[in-house]
């Protein structure tokens, strides 16, 4: 009955070595000058346990699951390139992703003209080459219990109690051709926060061309700021378990290969009622969808049997939320409120769209009006059967007819006291190379 | 229910045997060179219906003979069948005889043996019963054959407290596989299952059984990871007489036989059951780590399950056996035997029925219509040979072949809340292959002293090869069209699972009896090893350039391999995305001495004591989905050693009746799969399990009192009561999160205490009708709560993530209550033709089927009544023909996801009623 721990023992001693080797491997020419530096070109492979640093301009290859625990840092610095390496003839690569497991920390901030960028490895780049950016943090989720697996690192647990967790930072951070399915029916999404506290700081984040959604919330009371989601194949933005944060100045536009929704929110699809409710402040959102997209969900008013059915937001499964200075065009329909327990938000203020543009053919389920009527689409909705409002150009343009002043929102809202998230001749997005577009 | 037990139990205190105007004859039997004891010898009583057979010591006792004048015939193996003539029989009293048989040597055609002990038989069994002292039920070849009972698994279903949840899963005393051991001849034997430690019963026909076995209360000559039943299949050995038999049958199902079917065009091979080899994985994908068609030139890769399956019309099931046996008499009184039995049979069967699952809002997350068509198959060969090369000596090889199928198609079709209208269908073969040897000696060192030893090695295949799966969305139609999901990446797909066991064990046994207070003493030694490798593949296919409607039927048109391609219209990729979870390796290894005696300090009392010492090392090296091709294994490895101390009282409160207490430790491990903590796919299923690496052993305290009373050879009225306390018991629960996914963890602790009530009585004796005197009734129920816990405080502690909606809850699978009834009558039509009737009857309480979360109902499977006929005729000496009328109630299996106000029925299937006839023919 010899013990066989040797074996694990043998692992941590590979987790090591897959690290120190990076760290020795110094000679290609290359100086390394400060502790946890990763020479450029190194290949990430492993967990990243102590501190870390990718060091400014440098070019890094990141290989299977690449998880940051133990409580270690990893700091990504500006302009660096992340090139996720996608299973080819001759290399069979698992699918490649970053973790930030709770308590441990990213710091990854670039600049409008230094992005952090991570992207695929692939000479023919494509959605699903890679998984994506997942952040997993200790602040409150709903389901009964306070914690939840993480959809996609086996064994990582994420939720709590810390409501102002920090998981650090990311800012000017891009990610491309995400989506990539992890195991069984999991995919990835482009980023992912899950129980991620408001601690954490989340600016200028970019997605490009993800086969699942852009950016999702899994709970948590992280906010964000200036978002740009470009070309998701399933929805652009998307958030369950609860999540309560703001955001302000998101964009999202649909590709017209394949699309679905333009916001999918729940609060829980087990148990509609459970709390923390979904309750996010939203505003100054611009969505763009694409009535050429084909859909994968349900359709909910099929014209054709391959397109027509893309939604600019699915409000169900009981989430709450308080959405404002929207405008919402391009889409095949436009809201959806879905669940009892989700009608009953609306109707009693714990969800509210206000003082948005919503353009487009079937601006709302017929089985909504009574509820449009009394509570939902009160205040300040304009709702046309146009195809886009006069003042918009593709994602630029804003309306400040009918706007709400965000900063009466709360502390975390500037300016943008118009509809819309960017405004004419002040082109966030454009500045610099961060988003792509 | 309620009543039926509470009538029971007024029954037993009320009929209270009572004796007639008859007398007893005790007595001992001997060989007449040696003076020793004999055992198993069979004494009958002519021209009444009374016999018995010598217990252990060689005594016998014959009761309730008419006062009067009788002969005895006594007969044995080897020995002359003696007549002892003018026994005298007095009321109220008992005579004592002491008989020498002579043996018999040589001179075969001249041997006149009327019986063996015939193990198979009931009477046999429960004069075993009467004298063992531990808790045991024994169900016998006699039983299995009159009910019409066709495998081990149903053969089961007859012990009273035993119920099998889903066909495969057994459980015993509400307790479930992880308390439950099966040993094949009293060797361990690995499952097919992955996710099971029990074997699936029902894949051993009745044909190869002698008897099957059930302890309940725990000795430590077994394994120590027991608290329900530990079930051994006792295969059968060499007849008496020389014999072959061929059976031939037949089988029609009022739902399935003459109805359109659904499945994969079969060959002979795949008829027979025998079908992995043509669904193997197709070279270019086996030598490649990860399949992706557009790396291999889009060359077509030569898989073998269309994504359309054959329609065809569903034929009779047939089943075929043949069996062969003899025993020997050779010189210098040794003995040799053998058997030999073969069979065949397969069934085909169409379930229809509704899944639907619900969120704590009883909106349905799915709404589906199920249609499950399925061809089983069961192949089986046994050979078992015996030699007794001296009067002090015998040994016995056994060789076992099991090979099991199940090659069908699931549809589900209809509502998904997120998806909308979908269909989706697997085509799938599970093919599970068991071979095993055994050897065992035994070997008389002394009067009083006898060695034996056994060995086995077991091998076992579990495949499911090329499963073929399609997932689509609807799009309605008079013929209804359908189409690919754009991005839904895993819909299509093609998964392979190979599962390879190697089980070896050892039992060495030294049994002396001292004499004195020391009756018997037991002490020897287990060892174990098993291994194995599990490796699985889920091959991919993205069709998203696909955007035209189709048909089902036109599925492998539509995905035609001339038409894998990259990039235009139309064309579609295999893509297999590397995922090392997909694999695991495993190893165990137990030992463990154990020492046990019986002690009888005073006429009437026996006591059992024993210790057991098990050292077990459980390891598995496990791969996560982060880890990159080239990382070793990581590994989990638990170690036991546990010490299990056990005790029964036995106290003979009449001649006829005893009174048995046990108590006991055992404990509970967790499976390979369960303690390391990457995600696997049940092999047949989409929710996903997540092992734990915070389990830890659990252990099990276990009361029994039990009162047995033996009226007459072959009759029994049994009462039993029993407590287990179990702590840390290991529960599936389901985990936080969006998609279904499970995993285990400990429990804080359960209680399961039950009373069980048997009866098996003639109907002549039981009325005092001798008008009934061919009748005969069997009863058995039980009732039992069972309550696991969850401490709220502690669910940090758990390692995963849950919460469950019933922090209080019956065990899985643990009926409140279980009732069998049979009626069999016997009619004698000449000396060789007879007819026998059986009815029986099954119902169980509602069990648990899934444990809710978040606030979502807990699902049970609602009480269910089975009523079975089987007719068996002898219609010759050489000619039996068997006609069996199952399910002939065809009730409506309903699951039912439970709520505050009300149910919702997660699932509704039906089987369909059963009629088989089978033919032998005997010379």
């Amino acid at each position: 009955m010899k013990s066989k721990n040797w074996r694990g023992l043998a692992f941590s001693a590979w987790a090591m070595i897959s690290l120190m080797a990076c760290e020795k491997d110094n000679n290609g020419g290359t100086t390394v000058g400060r502790e946890g530096e990763l020479p450029n070109g190194t290949e990430i492979v492993g967990d990243i346990t102590k501190n870390t640093i990718l060091a400014k301009g440098n070019t890094y290859t990141l290989r299977g699951g690449v998880h940051v625990s133990k409580g270690a840092t990893l700091t990504i610095e500006e302009g660096v390139t992340v090139k996720a390496i996608t299973n080819s003839k001759t290399d069979f690569a698992n699918t490649a992703y970053l973790l930030v497991e709770p308590g441990s920390k990213i710091q990854a901030t670039g600049t409008a003209t230094a992005p952090i960028v991570f992207t695929s490895n692939s000479a023919t780049p494509a959605p699903q080459d890679w998984g994506g950016v997942i952040i997993c943090g200790k602040a409150p989720i709903n389901p009964q219990g306070g914690t939840a697996p993480s959809e996609m690192g086996t064994g990582v647990v994420y939720g709590g109690t810390v409501a102002n967790d920090n998981s650090g930072t990311l800012k000017y951070v891009r990610v491309e051709y995400t989506g990539k399915k992890q195991s069984d029916s999991k995919e990835h999404n482009g980023f992912t926060f899950e129980g991620v506290g408001s601690g954490t700081t989340l600016e200028y984040l970019a997605v490009y061309k993800g086969a699942d959604d852009g950016i999702e919330f899994f709970g948590g009371t992280a906010n964000i700021r200036y978002a740009f989601v470009n070309g998701a194949q399933d929805d652009l933005f998307d958030w369950t378990y609860g999540w309560s944060g703001n955001a302000q100045y998101l964009v999202g536009i649909q590709g017209n290969d394949v699309a679905d929704r333009g916001m999918e929110a729940d609060n829980n699809g087990d148990n509609n009622s459970l709390s923390p409710l979904s309750s996010p402040t939203i505003s100054n959102v611009t969505l763009v969808g694409s009535r050429e997209a084909k859909t994968n969900d349900n359709p909910d008013a099929a014209t054709d049997a391959d397109k027509g059915k893309t939604l600019g937001l699915k409000l169900r499964a009981g989430t709450g939320g308080k959405l404002y200075n929207f405008v919402v065009y391009g889409f095949n329909n436009g809201v959806n409120v879905e669940h009892q327990v989700t009608i009953d938000n609306a109707l009693n203020g714990k969800l509210i769209f206000a003082n948005s543009d919503l353009y487009g053919p079937n601006p709302f389920k017929s089985s909504l009006a009574a509820l449009v009527q009394s509570a939902f689409f009160k205040t300040e909705v304009t709702v046309s059967a146009n195809d886009k409002p006069s003042y918009m150009n593709g994602y630029v343009g804003t309306s400040a007819t009918g706007a709400i002043n965000p900063s009466t929102l709360g502390a975390f809202f500037t300016g943008g006291n118009f509809k819309g998230a960017v405004e004419t001749g002040k082109d966030w997005v454009s500045e610099g190379t961060w988003a792509r577009k | 229910m309620y009543k039926t037990v509470i009538g029971c139990l007024i029954f037993l205190f009320t009929a209270f045997y009572v004796q007639a105007q008859t007398g007893s004859v005790t007595g001992i039997i001997t060989d007449a060179q040696s003076q020793e004891t004999l055992i198993g010898v069979t004494i009958r009583a002519e021209g009444s219906a009374k016999g018995t057979a010598t217990d252990v010591e060689g005594k016998f006792r014959l009761t309730e003979l008419a006062a009067g004048t009788h002969t005895l015939t006594v007969s044995y193996v080897g020995y002359k069948t003696l007549k002892v003539e003018d026994v005298k029989i007095e009321r109220g009293k008992t005579t004592e005889l002491s008989i020498a048989l002579q043996a018999d040597f040589g001179l075969l055609e001249e041997v006149v043996v009327t019986a063996r002990v015939d193990k198979g038989s009931s009477l046999a069994l429960i004069n075993d019963r009467k004298l063992s002292s531990l808790v045991i039920q024994k169900v016998g070849a006699e039983e299995l054959s009159l009910k019409g009972i066709g495998n081990v698994g149903e053969g089961l279903k007859k012990v009273v407290g035993v119920a099998m949840v889903g066909d495969k899963s057994l459980f015993v005393r509400g307790l479930g596989d992880r308390y439950n051991n099966a040993t094949l001849n009293g060797l361990p034997i690995p499952s097919t299952n992955p996710d099971v430690k029990l074997i699936p019963l029902d894949i051993f026909p009745t044909s190869i059984v002698k008897n099957i076995e059930v302890l309940k209360s725990y000795n430590p000559v077994y394994y120590g990871d027991f608290s329900g039943g530990t079930i051994d299949i006792v295969t059968r050995d060499y007849p008496e007489k020389g014999f072959t038999k061929i059976s031939l049958s037949a089988g029609y199902n009022s739902i399935s036989t003459g109805k359109s079917f659904l499945g994969k065009k079969k060959g002979f091979s795949d008829l027979l059951g025998f079908s992995r080899s043509g669904r193997s994985m197709p070279e270019l994908v086996a030598g490649s780590g990860a399949y992706d068609s557009y790396y291999n030139d889009n060359t077509d890769p030569g898989f073998k399950t269309p994504f359309a399956p054959y329609t065809y019309t569903a034929p009779v099931n047939t089943g075929l056996s043949f069996s062969s046996g003899n025993r020997y008499l050779l010189n210098n009184n040794r003995t040799f035997g053998y058997l030999l039995t073969v069979s065949n049979s397969n069934e085909y069967s169409y379930q229809p029925g509704k899944s639907a699952w619900f969120n704590a809002q009883q909106d349905a997350i799915y709404d589906f219509t199920t249609e499950d068509y399925f061809y089983k198959t069961n192949t089986s060969a046994l050979l078992s040979l015996y030699l007794k090369s001296s009067p002090k000596t015998n040994m016995s090889v056994t060789g076992l072949f099991v090979n099991d199928s199940r090659d069908g198609v699931q549809d589900n079709y209809g509502e998904n809340w997120d998806l909308g209208p979908i269909y989706g269908r697997r085509n799938t073969l599970i093919q599970n292959t068991l071979a095993t040897g055994q050897v065992s000696v035994n070997h008389r060192l002394t009067d009083t002293w006898t060695l034996s030893g056994s060995a086995g090695y077991t091998k076992t295949v579990g495949s499911i090869p090329d499963r073929a799966q399609i997932m689509v969305e609807s799009r309605g139609g008079e013929e209804p069209q359908y189409q690919f999901s754009p991005n839904g990446i895993t819909d299509i797909n093609r998964f392979f699972a190979d599962l390879h066991d190697h089980d070896m064990a050892t039992h060495i046994n030294s049994h002396i009896k001292p004499g004195g207070v020391f009756n018997e003493i037991n002490f020897g030694f287990d060892a174990r090893y098993k291994k194995r490798k599990f490796d699985a593949r889920q091959i991919d296919a993205d069709v998203k350039s696909i955007r035209n409607l189709f048909t089902l039927d036109e599925l492998d048109e539509v995905l035609s391999p001339s038409r894998l391609g990259v990039g235009s219209a139309n064309t579609w990729r295999y893509k297999e995305v590397p995922n090392e979870q997909n694999r695991y390796r495993s190893e165990m290894q137990i030992y463990a001495p154990y020492v046990s005696a019986n002690f009888i300090w005073a006429e009437k009392w026996n006591l059992t004591a024993g210790l057991r010492f098990e050292a077990s090392v459980q390891s598995t090296d496990y791969k996560l989905d982060r880890d990159v091709v080239t990382a070793p294994y990581r590994n989990n490895t638990i170690t036991g050693n546990d010490l299990l101390p056990s005790v029964t009282l036995k106290y003979a409160v009449t001649p006829n009746s005893s009174l048995i207490l046990a108590g006991s430790k055992t404990i509970s491990r967790p499976l390979f799969t369960e303690a390391a903590p990457f995600r696997y796919n049940e092999s047949a299923g989409t929710a996903q399990r997540q092992g734990n690496q915070y389990l830890r052993n659990g252990s099990n305290y276990n009361a029994d009192v039990r009162y047995d009373i033996f009226p007459n050879p072959g009759e029994i009225i049994s009462f039993s009561v029993f407590g287990k306390r179990l702590v840390d018991p290991i529960e599936l629960v389901r985990l936080n999160g969006s998609e279904p996914m499970f995993s285990y963890v400990n429990s804080d602790r359960a209680v399961v205490a039950g009373i069980e009530i048997e009866l098996n009585k003639n109907l002549g004796s039981l009325l005092g009708a001798p008008a009934f005197r061919d009748f005969s009734v069997g009863l058995n129920g039980s009732y039992l709560y069972s309550q696991v816990e969850f401490d709220k405080d502690k669910l940090d502690q758990k390692g995963v993530p849950f919460y469950p909606t019933n922090f209080k809850r019956p065990l899985f699978g643990a009926s409140p209550y279980l009732v069998n009834a049979d009626l069999m009558y016997r009619a004698n039509w000449s000396e060789k033709s007879a007819t026998s009737f059986s009815l029986t009857y099954n119902v169980f309480g509602k069990r648990l089927f899934i444990a809710g979360a978040q606030g979502t109902g807990d699902i049970y499977e609602m009480p269910v009544n089975t009523l079975n006929f089987n007719i068996n005729n002898t219609l010759s000496k050489n000619v039996d023909l068997k006609l069996g009328f199952n399910n002939l109630l065809n009730p409506n299996i309903v699951y039912n996801q439970e709520f505050a106000t009300n149910n919702l029925e997660y699932m509704n299937i039906r089987k369909g009623v059963s009629v088989s006839a089978t033919l032998s023919y005997s010379f």
